[in-house]
């Protein structure tokens, strides 16, 4: 893939994920990288945003919502962008209480695909990858297009 | 953005009390939406709710010193939560005295047809530190 057909399709996974994503918009999740089989995304802090009033941290709310909405991402992108996914389950694991930074960054692997699920796997953090404030494993339903039935 | 609010107050949850219980409550809003074309709300509000819910229940029964803390949220989404508001409840499998387990449940127009359930692990800190 080119640079250009690679910026291409990056704003286009931002329209189709984050613009047309009601509450991806409202958050202001961006997704600034992807390859093959996943993504990086980035979530800058706001107030709305906060584990408690005044906080200034990430709530393990939102955290659930940026790993959800990267590893569903992850998933798309594994599939090449042609089926449908929807999260079966999802477990996120907060192993920093009230995680403070400007902000975070999600990145979500779909590390298996299946005829009908997709297993992903994804770390949130602020300053150092190897050190997560949050980690994530799901699975998501794959919406096969169905053979036309007679 | 002067900082009074946190994260549930943006989704807009509140809680719901009924004697000792607690029902987290999330009215619908355009903003909670995950997929418009098939309309339904975003996992990860649906997350926030089931574990804010076990926060409330749990700040409700007992006598903490702080707000208990999420530690591990897993969500299994059963079914496409609707454009309408969303309800929740807890209970707790098991209350240690420095963990609790909690299984939430949430739903919408009927209680029978849960849209997700959820196992949350909280840790706490209990101002009276009686034996359990």
């Amino acid at each position: 893939m080119s640079r250009d057909e690679k910026s291409a399709w990056l704003k286009r996974m931002n329209e189709g994920f984050c613009e047309r994503v009601p509450h991806n918009k409202a958050i202001g999740l961006k997704i600034v990288d992807f390859y093959d089989d996943g993504c990086l995304c980035r979530l800058d802090h706001r107030s709305e945003l906060d584990g408690s009033p005044g906080a200034g941290s990430f709530h393990f709310g939102v955290i659930a919502s940026l790993l959800d909405a990267a590893s569903g991402a992850a998933a798309f992108i594994k599939l090449k962008g042609k089926n449908r996914v929807a999260t079966l389950d999802l477990r996120v694991d907060y192993p920093v209480a009230s995680p403070i930074g400007e902000t975070v960054w999600a990145r979500a692997t779909c590390y298996q695909l299946n005829e009908h699920v997709a297993f992903t796997r994804a770390v949130a953090y602020t300053d150092d990858e190897g050190a997560p404030i949050s980690t994530a494993m799901g699975t998501f339903r794959v919406f096969r297009k169905q053979p036309d039935v007679r | 953005m002067s900082g009074d609010r946190d994260y549930t107050d943006f989704l807009g949850i509140t809680s719901i009390r009924d004697g000792a219980q607690v029902w987290g409550h999330l009215p619908f809003d355009p903003a909670l939406v995950g997929n418009a074309t098939v309309k339904a709300l975003h996992g990860g509000t649906l997350a926030a709710l089931l574990g804010a819910t076990a926060v409330l229940q749990a700040a409700e029964s007992l006598d903490l010193a702080t707000e208990p803390r999420v530690v591990s949220l897993t969500t299994e989404f059963l079914r496409p939560a609707a454009y309408t508001d969303t309800y929740a409840e807890a209970s707790f499998t098991r209350l240690g005295g420095r963990v609790a387990n909690a299984r939430v449940v949430a739903w919408q127009a009927e209680r029978s047809e849960p849209v997700a359930v959820a196992n949350v692990i909280l840790t706490l800190e209990r101002r009276s530190h009686e034996a359990l």
